[in-house]
């Protein structure tokens, strides 16, 4: 039963009443006495104030003191009491409310030091962004300054100056990139342009040196024959194509400059670099093509050429018959006039002195047969000699196309390479690739222009062989070069020996490099 | 001595033995610390008082003076325990030495100079009673003035000290009106009523005394923290013992 009554302030106060009131009935009833009664019941009322409202009387004092205490901000005052009743739940609620209001101000506190600490960190971001825009704003100005720098580069190559170059930017690697590409494409363009240059230079002195050879051909021949005119009319034809060949390579310089031209928006439209790249390496390989071509074309000029050496040799062979006839006819004319001399002694005179007088005719006739063939012996070796040359010119053009030809090949690798270095460029590349279809273009000009030295070679062939036809008719005279003839021979084959060396040499030699406008004024 | 008196010295002597299983309850548990909450001082109080009580029930130690009776016992039972009651109060808030001493003799003296007035007849009484009362009056100058100025100091002692100054400064006031309606006064109150009466006050004045040191004995735990859990020991209730007194 103590625990209900601990628990309650209530029961406490009526049990203490209930045991002083009992007091006082007792002393009233033993005593019979007034005075007695009422000095019990002042006793009685002292001890329940002594008993009861002390304690609750401390209770709130202390509860008082602990409240202010709190109120002061000493939340770490502790609050308990013995008692069970309200008063001690009184405590404990108040210790409850200590207790939370504590928690609530380390939580503020808490929230209060997180939000500075956040504050901190957004000062923190906030420094860290504006370092990062000073940053970029230093890297971008960077950045300009060299595309600007690469911009002027790009613009003296757009204006004709093949031997600018860009002074690369090692600092970032996108412009390193574009700026090393760019050398690159320059020291490839430069190199092909120059290798193009030589070959035009070569071609043009070889040209001249056909036109010189058939001159001196068609002199020598006019010497000869009179058909040979026509070979001096097709010679001049010749060399009015070989002409235009040579404005066409001019026009090949001016689409090389266009190529130069498009590059000025290399820097900025560069889009389709790989597109416009593979264009430029099919035009490429279409210029390999007809490299390939006009190779072959000279090897069919080699062969008719070496053609023409072979109907000589037929001409030396008829010579040389015909020497022999001479000669076994002179030895008939010595024996006639022996036979003259031996019927002049013998009988009569007159018909041996008829004889004789024969004999000295056809003796003369034979030497002179014999004159006439040293003659064509001579002339003949003078054309194989000019064939010859000519053969070794049209060689030397074929070894120099194979160079060309490789040298744009390894272009075309150089172009590859660009292509798969810089997308970004893509669309300049498509301009260079325009141009250079146009370059293409002109090149088939020029391979069309060869084709027609190479029917004018035909023509030449046909022409030699309308003067083999008249030396046929000559071939009296032929018997005279007959002893000529197998040192050409023997001369031929060193020859042959010789330009077989000459074509290792010449693989050996680099180029020479010819101004193209100079091919172009020619 | 009239059958009432005798069973009032029983209930109070039953009453004040409650009062002694409470500090022996006290003394007991482990979680507050004995020594020092001083709890074998405050054995004595209900401790001597109930012994008083038994050997007064048993009308040992009554002299007769002017015709009224005089129970020795009650004096010697008061000027035992009183200088207990208010020197333990003294400890409590934290007083000096001296101070707990010096209350403990000046009560003491109140209680001897009383029984001197008790004792003596004529003018003689009253010039006791009136230096017994200055006495009283001092005792509580002290309990009012000087002990809150030590307990002051000692926060968790504070409330205890608060319930047992109150307890002790209000409820000894009854006394020397007691003694004034007394046959030893002016005689208002009989004999008879006046011992009920003062048999209900001693028991009043002690157990439940001990009983507050009981509820506030967490003022002296071994350890602080666990203070709270001490107070929820289970014990004899104060009620208890009053309601065994009635």
């Amino acid at each position: 039963m103590s625990n209900p009554i601990r628990r309650s302030y209530g029961i406490k106060l009526i049990l203490g009443y209930a045991i002083t009131g009992s007091a006082v009935t007792a002393v009233g009833i033993v005593t019979g006495d007034a005075a007695a009664t009422i000095v019990m019941t002042w006793a009685g009322l002292l001890a329940l104030g002594s008993v009861t409202g002390t304690n609750t009387i401390a209770s709130i004092v202390e509860l008082e003191r602990r409240a202010k205490s709190i109120a002061d901000g000493d939340l770490d005052t502790d609050l308990r009491s013995g008692r069970k009743d309200e008063f001690g739940r009184l405590y404990e609620t108040i210790d409850v409310m200590r207790n939370s209001l504590s928690e609530q101000i380390e939580s503020v506190e808490q929230a209060r030091a997180e939000a500075q600490e956040e504050q901190e960190r957004a000062e923190q971001a906030r420094r860290e962004a504006e370092r990062a825009e000073q940053e970029a704003t230093e890297l971008a100005e960077a950045y300009r300054q060299t595309a600007q720098r690469y911009a002027q580069a790009m613009q003296q190559a757009a204006d004709g100056d093949l031997s600018t170059r860009i002074d690369v930017d090692t600092e970032h690697d996108a412009m390193e990139t574009i700026g090393r590409e760019f050398n690159n494409t320059m020291d490839d363009l430069e190199e092909a342009l120059s290798a193009v240059n030589a070959f035009a230079g070569d071609i043009q002195r070889d040209a001249d040196e056909l036109v010189r050879l058939t001159d001196e051909a068609e002199s020598t021949v006019d010497q000869a024959v009179e058909t040979t005119g026509d070979i001096a009319a097709d010679s001049k034809e010749q060399r009015e194509r070989l002409e235009a060949v040579a404005q066409d390579i001019d026009d090949m310089s001016a689409a090389a400059q266009q190529i130069a031209a498009t590059t000025d928006d290399l820097s900025s439209t560069s889009d389709s670099a790989t597109a416009a790249s593979r264009e430029a390496r099919d035009a490429a390989n279409e210029a390999i093509d007809e490299m390939e071509a006009i190779e072959r074309e000279t090897a069919e000029a080699v062969e008719q050429i070496e053609s023409l050496t072979d109907s000589t040799e037929e001409i030396t062979e008829i010579v040389e018959v015909i020497n022999e006839i001479a000669d076994q006819t002179n030895m008939l004319a010595l024996n006639a006039s022996i036979e003259a001399a031996r019927a002049g002694g013998g009988g009569g005179s007159d018909a041996g002195d008829g004889f004789a007088v024969v004999a000295d005719e056809v003796k003369s006739l034979a030497e002179e047969t014999r004159e006439r063939a040293e003659e064509i012996s001579r002339m003949v070796a003078e054309v194989r000699e000019e064939t010859a040359d000519a053969a070794e010119s049209v060689r030397s053009t074929r070894t120099r196309v194979e160079r060309g030809t490789d040298t744009v090949e390894s272009a075309l690798r150089e172009i590859d390479a660009i292509a798969d270095a810089t997308e970004e460029i893509d669309e300049g590349i498509a301009e260079i690739s325009g141009a250079t279809a146009d370059q293409a273009d002109t090149v088939q000009t020029t391979a069309a222009a060869i084709d027609e030295v190479s029917e004018i070679s035909r023509e030449a062939e046909a022409t030699a062989g309308t003067v083999a036809d008249s030396i046929e008719s000559q071939r009296d005279r032929f018997e005279a070069i007959a002893s000529t003839l197998d040192e050409f021979e023997r001369n031929a084959e060193d020859l042959v020996a010789e330009l077989s060396r000459f074509r290792i040499e010449n693989h050996g030699r680099t180029a020479n490099s010819t101004a193209l406008s100079d091919g172009g004024e020619r | 001595m009239s059958t009432a008196i005798t069973v009032s010295y029983s209930i109070s002597a039953v009453g004040l033995l409650v009062g002694v299983g409470i500090v022996f309850a006290l003394m007991r548990s482990d979680r507050v610390d004995a020594e020092r909450g001083k709890f074998a001082w405050l054995f004595i109080i209900p401790g001597f008082a109930a012994l008083s009580y038994i050997l007064m029930a048993a009308e040992i130690g009554v002299i007769t003076v002017n015709g009224n009776e005089v129970y020795l016992f009650r004096y010697i039972d008061w000027v035992v325990t009183t200088p207990l009651l208010v020197g333990y109060a003294g400890y409590v808030a934290g007083a000096p030495r001296k101070w707990v001493l010096g209350v403990a003799a000046a009560d003491a003296m109140m209680i001897i100079i009383g029984l001197g007035a008790t004792l003596s007849t004529g003018i003689a009484t009253w010039v006791g009673f009136g230096v017994s009362a200055g006495v009283h009056l001092v005792l509580l100058a002290i309990l009012y003035l000087v002990f809150p100025m030590f307990a002051r100091e000692h926060r968790e002692r504070y409330r205890l000290f608060k319930i047992l100054q109150n307890h002790v400064g209000l409820l000894w006031i009854a006394y020397p009106v007691i003694w004034i309606t007394s046959p030893a006064g002016l005689g208002y109150v009989s004999a008879v009523g006046t011992a009920m009466i003062i048999a209900y006050l001693d028991l009043v004045a002690k157990t439940p005394y001990v009983y507050f040191v009981w509820t506030e004995r967490a003022s002296f735990a071994v350890d602080p923290v666990d203070a709270d859990d001490a107070g929820t020991e289970e014990t004899i209730d104060a009620d208890d013992v009053a309601a065994a007194a009635d």
